[in-house]
């Protein structure tokens, strides 16, 4: 490729960045703001970054599976990240802290020497990254060139400066100005997204073009003696780095920022958790292919880093090398931009802004902090393209300078861990502890990093003498930072302000934010005139006026300038202080404006306690009107059941009062005429007084029984249980009716045991069988049988007419009071419509069942009770 | 001779209302349900149908609606005599075209007057 090519590709790519850093600023909010989650995911992913395209395959190359770890360890710790992260974003948006030394600075009382050791740490671990892909940019850029008239192309001083120009654009104001934060993250979500497309595409483009597909090439590197390339060769290392990883998957200043700083929304996270395991398997699963394959394919001198690339080159695809290249550069500036901002945020707070204030008794003139901070963004810059220019050329692997620097962020994992999960741990602990880890990583790695290689020696020694040097140097320096810190918060005492702090990091999610603005760290006396005064000088006036003079609307203050300040707004104030000038330099502007009545010991456990108190009453509220919306469905049912039951009883009233009036009418139709008729024949008379009479039993009758299903349907009905023959009742049933069925024309029929004994009411159960009979006297034609047969503990009688059955609409009315089928063309209806309801209602008293047991066409129709044969269990 | 079908399902009913239209010198005719009631309509005209309701195959309001739609059967008065007291089955029933709606039980005079005077108007 040729230089001028080269040169256009990077530059027409940051130029890219530019303007999608621009959109996202302007116009792509609202898309960002929808998509949160996603680009939440994608800022995570700044995770990978050269190293992964190139630093990865050159230790896949030689070391096969090792390089693995780096991405299983935050896989396999994301459930354990995602609790942390939440936790740690909350924290840092209430407290309004926007780098990883604010976070432990803030925790562990405002201490500038622990904030100082913490900068110096992070800055010497991470600097050398920083080179490193500064590196990666050019020599992958020189890999490509194959220009006859250059032989080398000299991009890393102009990409180094357009990053910086671009880190100043939308690295600085982040932490309180969306537009710019925004502006970042359309940026660095693109950026993770071409890097991710570029590698697949990349990875998959060669494995199924130059290898033939992984199946031979696999097969092929076997035969090459490869297998080594394809197991974990160093165990020991292997689980160190896992764990190593998956700490400084949170604790790298890139990650915090992405992750704790960045994020929009808690509920992102949900997303980060299944996307970013996808994303690194999609970044990933390519290498070891490519590493094979490069090993096979390339001429056995060249640097295994650049496999990727010159694979990419070697298989003619026009395209490919620029895409590979592009994802490469696209993995290395994203991780500049981030790291060099977080950097640069943390330099400046723990570094200049202190030394400015300390320096300055006499506040008087005020300071720019943005400045300063991209005084200090510069100056990461700057010494990273030091240290690349010295340095870097004079180290081997890309992968190895990245190790060093995990083992060195590591050093913070124990404090950072004990300002989350444990209220005893200690600011001066916490800061011998770091102290001890550091000096071991830096005479085992640090030192020798920073020099010349002929000067530093690294110091390597051997605990354990089968674990490799560095599994030696990551469990020695763990080792003392953690005792150290462990061991001293137990015996060290607390300030005031770590405790509350330290009550505050660890009960945060169960601190209510507006609570948590209500209650003041510190109380102190101020007027508004000098609390503005004092934050002009720190605060540009624009954000005063978009911060704190909205502040006093919210709280309904009203700010008279010699009025003093109340302290929950101090504490506001101190707060916003802390996301431009940091925790640090914060404490030490209050203390020397404010006079202060003293430190306010206020009882975080008041506070802890009123908002889990009112997290109850939400809790105890939602669940009463839960049950209060129960109770209102299920009042809806019971009045629309009641007003179904009404209506049932209308309905039964209504069919009751017409059945009398049926036999009324003929009872007084016929008495008036006997009455007024003086010429009716005596004969005639007597017929019509006899048939009054009749139709006065039919009354009395209907009367009976109707007061009989109530007295059932109430279940007031006493039966009067005795052990009953019941083949005997239906013998002496089937007596009684034979005469009506004779003169139908209809035979009777009966079948089973001789002896039947049954607790049973006798009566009733008699008048059950008599309905039945009527009704299939009613439909059947030329034969009624009734089969008694035994079941286990019952009895079951079932009587058969050879009748038409009961049409389907009506059987589901079949027992309801007064229901007869409108069917009855043929024959005068029998009986009051009350048969089957009432025999329905007597054998459920008796703990029994009547059911039609089967209806034409399948046979005859069949009505059948079962009957328990003890009355025991009633 | 006025001619008179009574229709009903309750056998003591029609009988009453039998002897009581034929001593007042009506042509009566019998059916007990609705089907022979329509084959009865469809044998003789009638000037006069006492109606009952409640009947388990053809309704009484079927009839009335097959009377009044009938041609030659409309000059037919319709008196329904049903034990169905509620204002809203009376005015159905009166909708339909019948001459009188009278609840069950009923006064035998009061009946027998209303009746003739139904047959007078026609004469």
């Amino acid at each position: 490729m040729k230089a001028y090519t080269i040169i256009s590709l990077i530059g027409l790519y940051i130029t890219a960045l530019f303007l999608i850093a621009q959109w996202g600023k302007l116009r792509g909010r609202a898309f960002i703001n929808r998509h949160s989650g996603i680009f939440y995911a994608l800022g995570i992913a700044v995770y990978c970054t050269a190293w992964t395209f190139y630093g990865s395959i050159g230790r896949a190359a030689t070391h096969g599976l090792d390089f693995l770890a780096i991405y299983l360890g935050p896989v396999i710790s994301l459930p354990l990240w995602a609790i942390i992260i939440r936790k740690v974003s909350r924290i840092s948006k209430t407290q309004h802290l926007t780098s990883l030394s604010d976070f432990i600075t803030a925790r562990y009382g405002r201490n500038w020497a622990l904030g100082l050791v913490v900068t110096l740490l992070v800055v010497m671990a991470i600097t050398p990254y920083l080179a490193l892909q500064i590196q990666a940019i050019s020599s992958s850029a020189n890999v490509l060139l194959s220009d006859i008239m250059v032989d080398r192309v000299n991009i890393d001083i102009a990409a180094t400066v357009l990053l910086m120009i671009f880190t100043l654009s939308y690295g600085v104001r982040f932490a309180f100005d969306p537009e710019e934060r925004s502006g970042l993250i359309a940026a660095i979500g693109f950026e993770s997204a071409f890097k991710m497309i570029a590698a697949f595409a990349g990875g998959l483009i060669l494995i199924r073009s130059l290898f033939g597909g992984a199946g031979s090439l696999y097969k092929r590197a076997l035969d090459a003696g490869m297998s080594n390339l394809l197991v974990i060769n160093d165990p020991q290392e292997w689980w160190w780095m896992l764990i190593i990883s998956s700490m400084t998957f949170i604790l790298l200043p890139r990650q915090f920022q992405m992750a704790a700083v960045s994020q929009k929304n808690e509920r992102d996270i949900k997303t980060a958790m299944w996307l970013l395991p996808l994303f690194l398997l999609l970044m990933n699963w390519w290498i070891i292919p490519i590493a094979l394959g490069g090993n096979l394919y390339l001429p056995s001198d060249s640097n295994p880093d650049y496999h990727f690339l010159n694979l990419a080159l070697a298989s003619n695809i026009g395209f490919l090398p620029g895409l590979v290249f592009l994802g490469g550069l696209a993995a290395s500036t994203s991780m500049i931009v981030v790291s060099a901002s977080a950097l640069g945020n943390m330099v400046n707070a723990n570094f200049f802004i202190p030394a400015t204030l300390k320096r300055r008794e006499e506040p008087a003139q005020s300071i720019n902090p943005l400045l300063m901070r991209r005084l200090a963004i510069v100056l990461i810059f700057v010494l990273a393209y030091l240290y690349y220019t010295y340095f870097v050329e004079q180290r081997s692997s890309l992968v190895s300078i990245g190790m060093i620097s995990f083992i060195g962020i590591a050093q913070l994992a124990p404090g950072f861990f004990g300002a989350l999960f444990w209220r005893k741990s200690n600011s001066v602990a916490v800061l011998v502890g770091l102290i001890g880890g550091f000096l071991i990583w830096l005479a085992a790695f640090g030192l020798p990093q920073w020099t010349p290689t002929d000067v530093g020696q690294a110091y390597v020694f051997h605990i354990f003498s089968t674990w490799s040097p560095m599994s030696n140097i990551i469990f020695a320096s763990l080792f003392v930072n953690t005792v150290f810190m462990v061991g001293l918060s137990i015996v060290l005492p607390m300030n005031p302000l770590e405790r509350t702090q330290a009550e505050i990091f660890f009960n945060i999610m169960n601190i209510s934010r507006d609570r948590y603005d209500q209650s003041p760290i510190k109380t102190g006396r101020i007027t508004f005139e000098r609390l503005e005064k004092m934050m002009l000088r720190y605060l540009p006036e624009e954000l005063l006026s978009e911060t704190l003079y909205k502040r006093y609307t919210i709280m309904r203050v009203e700010a008279a300038p010699f009025a003093e300040v109340p302290g929950d707004l101090l504490s506001y104030s101190e707060r916003l202080l802390t996301q431009i000038i940091g925790p640090v330099a914060a404490r030490i502007v209050m203390n020397r404006e404010i006079e202060e009545d003293s430190i306010n010991t206020f009882d975080i456990q008041d506070i802890i306690q009123e908002t889990k108190a009112t997290q109850r009453l939400n809790v105890a509220l939602r669940e009463k009107t839960e049950i209060l919306e129960r109770t209102t469905a299920e009042l809806t049912m019971a009045n629309d059941q009641l007003q179904a039951m009404g209506s049932l009883k209308d309905d039964f009233l209504y069919t009751v009062t017409h059945e009398l009036r049926s036999p009324l009418t003929a009872i007084r139709a016929q008495i008036e005429i006997i009455r007024d008729d003086q010429d009716m024949p005596e004969e005639l008379q007597n017929q019509f007084l006899d048939a009054a009479i009749s139709e006065c039993e039919r009354l009395t009758n209907l009367i009976t029984t109707v007061l009989d299903i109530e007295k059932f349907e109430s279940g007031n009905q006493q039966l009067s249980y005795q052990s009953t023959d019941l083949r005997k009742l239906a013998d002496r049933t089937l007596e009684n009716m034979r005469a009506w069925a004779f003169s139908e024309g209809t035979s009777l029929e009966i079948d089973g045991p001789e002896v039947a004994y049954c607790d049973v009411d006798e009566a009733r159960i008699q008048q059950v069988l008599m309905n039945l009979f009527s009704n299939a006297l009613k439909y059947g034609r030329e034969r009624i049988s009734l089969r008694i047969h035994q079941e286990t503990d019952a009895w079951t009688i079932c009587i058969e007419d050879d009748g038409p059955g009961v049409p389907a609409d009506d059987v589901p009315h079949l027992f309801n009071k007064f229901y007869q089928s409108t069917d009855q063309t043929v024959k005068k209806r029998i009986g009051t419509g009350l048969g089957l309801a009432i025999s329905y209602n007597i054998v459920r008293s008796h703990g029994g069942q009547l059911e039609l047991s089967q209806n034409p066409p399948e046979g005859p129709t069949t009505f059948c009770i079962t009957l328990p044969q003890k009355t025991s269990s009633l | 001779m006025k001619r008179i079908l009574i229709v009903d399902d309750e056998p003591n009913i029609v009988m009453s209302l039998e002897y009581l239209m034929r001593s007042k010198g009506l042509d009566v005719s019998i059916a007990r349900n609705g089907t022979e009631a329509l084959e009865a309509l469809k044998k003789n005209s009638f000037d006069l149908v006492l109606l009952d309701i409640t009947m388990p195959d053809v309704n009484g309001y079927e009839i009335c609606t097959r009377i009044k739609s009938n041609e030659q059967w409309k000059s037919t008065h319709v008196v329904f005599l049903s034990a169905k007291s509620k204002q809203s089955d009376i005015e159905k029933g009166m909708s339909l075209g019948a001459s009188d709606y009278i609840v069950k039980p009923f006064s035998t005079r009061q009946l027998s007057l209303r009746v003739l005077d139904l047959l007078n108007e026609n004469a």
